[in-house]
């Protein structure tokens, strides 16, 4: 009853800061309902027992990627973000197609059977680190090692792309 | 089911790849070897070819293949084939940036195009090899990622910035919804394995909507890797911003590979084979007609777009959307002749179209546009112009399918794979022969232009010179193959009925 | 069980811990402002305060008192939402921290108590992990108050803090990994266990290193001269607090405070045996002989929690050491010694660490 009631807490907050950071004119601002946004993630994941999980989400996502996104939104000129709209001229078509994703979406998971395996649950697989740690390296190690070199690729790609505007 | 080390034997190709990858970046930290533009290009060349080498010189493929890496990865004869055809078209890309003017002259140090290029063509044959989703995914975004690089590399103002950017975003929100959508059939059948998948379809009726939205999801993803119609908006773009070796690169490679993803997830999860000649629909979802809509739209909207075309690669973009439309009514077939078909079919498009881009890079190394309106009296311009030309001619009229051009036997076994599933699909062949018929305005266009037009504006093509030796035969040789493929087409025919193994 | 029971079960697990602890941050981050000014000014051959009380002990309460009763300014055009927000996030993430700190064994305080009791609030088992995350999302709290302040110098100073968190959070990340592997547990308090033979900072030859690359780092993340660039007021005035007057201006400096405290803290855990006492000479050493089993038997005498405090001083003192010698790094400087030296280094150590720890040498 409690974790349940916790629960909705998060799920409520995710929900409401997730609209907010859409809909907000400033966009400091959104990047502010973001933080909360990863927050109550971070929450949902340790409800789930996945505590190294939930610090990875706070450090990844929170302490390096968003502090980024902040670092460039600081330098618009906000006044200028504020005046314009924030409503694209075919909003209410996006809106619908919206809606009726979401409701496809309300649909799957009414209608949908989602087997629970109970080799999934995290109970018994162990979110911990040295679980996490254990399938990374062998099962699904190839993955891991290509989402690295993706990374690589990506380092790569930035140097060539910052190094094009020092004209030498 | 094989463990990590055990499996690195059997994937020596991508192996290779991956540790030249890696060598070549630690190499470009100096300096001298950097700025070394030909050095770096020869590397990567020499590279791929190894790794040609050691794909074509790999053991055998037993059966329907073996499943590596705890299943990741999956070598069959349908990866093994497609592998050899995405480096093909890598070493093709190397080529090809020797011979054009823009990526010769117009940065000063290759070392970041080369590794990109690497880095694609490892992303390439790991994604036609996928066999679990995340690795699909990884794979794709691996190839998606490299690709915007490329398309921004060669600084041709605004042109070259709006194709990047606008790449970069569709991508960026095609994959999101993907991944999306990959989850969400995680969550149904709680596995990400292919096989595993398929199982869990087979036993399991899941309500049709369910299985709908998560593959429809999926599917822009595909789609916007096959430049399919709705997911199609970037190509035109990119196709004309990138520089144009790589736009060749882009209609060949990136996505010969893209279709074998479609192919294996949609054959390997949702289709089963009880021995017959057509495939069965698993899970309650007829992919068969989604497909086939899908082709029809594709290749109408392609064709009908291209008609128009005043830039000879917008043009060709619109052209390969077409072409990619084609090619779905091989997979909306859902027969095992529609695999050896796709393959076959690539297997002619890659000489087609790369030949078809390498006049482009001559004709525009000479004039420096891409205008198809310069074309104008190419014939009729020295002996270069005419030979120009009458490849371009070759090139044109076997996209179009006219024989005795390769084309027309790729578009024959096509057709025949629609023929093969019954008389739901008549339509679609019907759809087909009517674009081919569309398609043969805007070739001709050109080629009208070209041949019977005498008036000579513009500027005059340069003399003979030694260097000019490799391209001009690189194009004979294309032409070559593309002719003889359209009379004696045995070999082909041979190799992609292997293609087919997989499904046993 | 009954009602007083649970009470008193409460009150014991949690009030009374938290109400020390609280105690403990307030406290340090009170006095901790006047240790500095003493030691900088005896360094410096001053006095330093001295009116207030005997020389100048109650000077943090007269500053409290002031900082309480000034006026709240919040500049015109400034966001004020974020004005307020910043300095409140700030605290709360350098507060938050503590609740993960081991300061000691369970203890029954020499029989007062009839059970042992943790002296720790949570003993998470990602615990240093939390403390990473805690000190990674502070940074907010620097950068939004830098740009709510609509002031060049206050954005100027919160980007430069910024970057300078974020760029000195990785070889500190990579340090505190090479401790993971070497004690195999992301738990601080079996951290401090697993050192109870050797304390990390000695064994060779990646402890040294990893040390000094986590000590840096930690000055760096705290802001503390040399590496004050958010706040070098020859140059920015006061970096990104310029604007903040009274509390919320008190809140920064009891954040920073705090701050120190905890890495302080998180040094001594990681690298100096946390509360195991120095181990002059080890017990086996001349078959244990009498000399050296009545130093070492002398020094177990000393509380584990004053061992923990005692270093954390130590500690403290170094900064403010620091503080006193050294001066402040150009800023490109400090980006190219984070980049190019550390964070090689660090994986390096890593590395090293991972290596060994494979072939069983560590």
């Amino acid at each position: 009853m409690l974790l349940k009631g916790i629960f909705l807490y998060f799920a409520a907050v995710i929900l409401l800061s997730a609209v907010l950071m859409i809909t907000r004119r400033n966009p400091v601002h959104s990047v502010v309902y973001m933080l909360l946004l990863f927050f109550h993630i971070a929450g949902v994941f340790v409800l789930l027992n996945a505590e190294f999980l939930a610090a990875v989400q706070l450090i990844v996502y929170a302490g390096a990627i968003l502090i980024l996104y902040l670092f460039v939104v600081m330098l618009l000129n906000v006044d200028k973000e504020k005046l314009g709209s924030r409503a694209h001229r075919f909003w209410p078509w996006m809106a619908g197609f919206g809606i009726l994703i979401a409701g496809e979406v309300v649909l799957l998971l009414l209608r949908g059977s989602f087997p629970v395996n109970p080799e999934l649950s995290v109970q018994q697989t162990g979110a911990g680190a040295e679980a996490l740690g254990i399938a990374l390296y062998t099962r699904y190690l190839i993955p891991f090692e290509i989402a690295s070199v993706i990374l690589l690729v990506g380092l790569v790609g930035a140097v060539m792309l910052a190094k094009k505007t020092i004209k030498e | 089911m094989m463990r990590n080390f055990e499996s690195l034997a059997y994937v020596p190709a991508e192996a290779f790849l991956s540790a030249f990858f890696l060598l070549a970046l630690v190499l470009s930290f100096w300096k001298r070897i950097r700025t070394n533009r030909s050095l770096f290009y020869l590397a990567g060349f020499f590279g791929i070819t190894i790794a040609l080498t050691l794909e074509l010189t790999a053991g055998r493929v037993k059966g329907n293949g073996a499943l590596l890496f705890y299943g990741m990865i999956r070598n069959d004869h349908l990866s093994q084939l497609f592998t050899v055809l995405c480096l093909f078209s890598s070493l093709f890309l190397f080529l090809f940036s020797f011979i054009s003017r823009e990526t010769t002259r117009k940065f000063k140090d290759g070392a970041e195009y080369v590794l990109l290029i690497l880095a694609n063509a490892l992303g390439m044959v790991l994604l036609v090899s996928s066999a679990n989703l995340l690795m699909m995914y990884l794979s794709l975004e691996f190839l998606s990622f490299t690709s915007y690089l490329l398309t921004g590399f060669v600084d041709r103002g605004e042109k070259t910035s709006e194709a990047a950017v606008k790449y970069l975003l569709y991508g960026g929100i095609a994959s999101g919804v993907m991944v999306y959508g990959l989850s969400l059939l995680y969550g149904i059948a709680g596995s990400l394995d292919y096989a595993a998948l398929h199982m869990f379809f087979v036993n399991n009726t899941v309500p049709g909507v369910t299985l709908a939205i998560p593959i429809i999801f999926i599917l822009a993803g595909m789609g916007f890797k096959i430049a399919a119609f709705p997911f199609h908006a970037w190509c035109p773009d990119v196709y004309e911003g990138a520089p144009t070796p790589f736009t060749a690169f882009l209609s060949v490679g990136p996505k010969a590979a893209g279709f074998v993803l479609i192919v294996r997830f949609f054959y390997q999860i949702f289709g089963s084979t009880d021995g017959g000649e057509i495939l069965t629909a698993v899970g309650g979802l007829d992919w068969s007609l989604l497909f086939a809509v899908l082709s029809a739209c594709t290749m109408t909207f392609g064709n009908l777009a291209a008609l128009h075309q005043k830039n000879i690669k917008r043009m060709l973009a619109y052209s390969s959307i077409a072409h990619a439309g084609y090619i779905l009514m091989a997979v909306a077939s859902q027969t095992p002749f529609g695999v050896s078909a796709i393959f076959f079919y690539f297997a002619v498009y890659f000489l087609m179209n790369f030949g078809a881009f390498l006049v482009v890079i001559l004709v525009s190394n000479e004039f420096n546009s891409e205008l198809i309106e310069d074309y104008e009296g190419l014939a009729w311009k020295r002996g270069k112009g005419a030979f120009l030309a009458s490849m371009l001619a070759v090139y044109l009229l076997s996209l179009t399918g006219i024989p005795p051009f390769a084309g027309f036997i790729g578009k024959v076994y096509l057709l025949l794979a629609v023929f093969q599933k019954g008389s739901s699909l008549y339509w679609l062949a019907v759809v087909a022969v009517i674009n081919t018929v569309i398609s043969l305005y805007y070739y001709a266009r050109v080629l009208q232009l070209m041949f019977l037009s005498k008036r000579q504006k513009g500027v005059t093509l340069s003399a003979m010179e030694r260097h000019h030796v490799v391209p001009y035969s690189v194009l004979a040789g294309l032409s070559f193959f593309t002719v003889l493929f359209g009379i004696y087409w045995v070999p082909i025919d041979h190799l992609s009925r292997l293609a087919v193994n997989f499904l046993k | 069980m009954t009602v007083m029971d649970q009470v008193a079960n409460i009150a014991y697990s949690l009030i009374i811990p938290v109400a020390v602890l609280f105690g403990f941050i307030m406290l340090n981050a009170a006095y901790l402002s006047y240790m500095e000014r003493k030691v900088l000014a005896h360094m410096q051959a001053r006095m330093g305060p001295m009116m207030t009380g005997w020389h100048g002990i109650l000077q943090p309460i007269a500053d409290g008192v002031k900082l309480f009763f000034k006026e709240d300014i919040i500049p015109a055009k400034a966001d004020k939402w974020l004005f307020s927000l910043a300095p409140v996030l700030l605290l709360i993430m350098s507060i938050a921290a503590f609740v993960a700190i081991p300061f000691g064994p369970p203890t029954d305080f020499y029989g007062i108590l009839s059970n042992k009791v943790p002296l720790w609030l949570t003993n998470l088992n990602v615990g240093i992990l939390y403390v990473l995350a805690l000190a990674s999302v502070g940074t907010y709290g620097v950068i939004m108050a830098g740009w709510a302040s609509n002031n060049k110098y206050s954005l100027l100073g919160g980007f430069r803090s910024a970057a300078q968190m974020i760029s000195y959070e990785i070889p500190m990340a990579f340090a505190i990994i090479t401790v993971v592997l070497l004690a195999g547990s992301l738990n601080l308090a079996e951290i401090v266990n697993a050192q109870s033979e050797k304390w990390f900072i000695i064994v060779l030859p990646v402890g040294p290193v990893a040390f000094l690359l986590y000590l840096i780092s930690g000055v760096a993340e705290t802001n503390r001269a040399p590496f004050d660039l958010p706040e070098a007021e020859t140059e920015l005035v006061a970096g990104f607090f310029t604007e903040y007057t009274g509390m919320r201006f008190a809140m920064f400096f009891m954040a920073e405070y705090a701050n120190m405290v905890v890495i302080s803290l998180l040094v001594s855990i990681l690298f100096l045996g946390g509360w195991m006492p120095v181990q002059i000479l080890p017990n086996t050493w001349l078959g244990g002989m009498p000399p050296v089993s009545w130093i070492n038997g002398l020094f177990r005498l000393m509380p584990p929690v004053l061992w923990l405090l005692g270093k954390v001083y130590f500690l403290l003192f170094f900064f403010i050491w620091l503080r006193a010698t050294l001066p402040r790094l150009r800023y490109d400087q400090l980006m190219a010694f984070s980049w190019k030296f550390l964070l090689p280094l660090s994986l390096a150590t890593l590395l090293t660490t991972a290596v060994m720890k494979q072939m069983g040498l560590l």
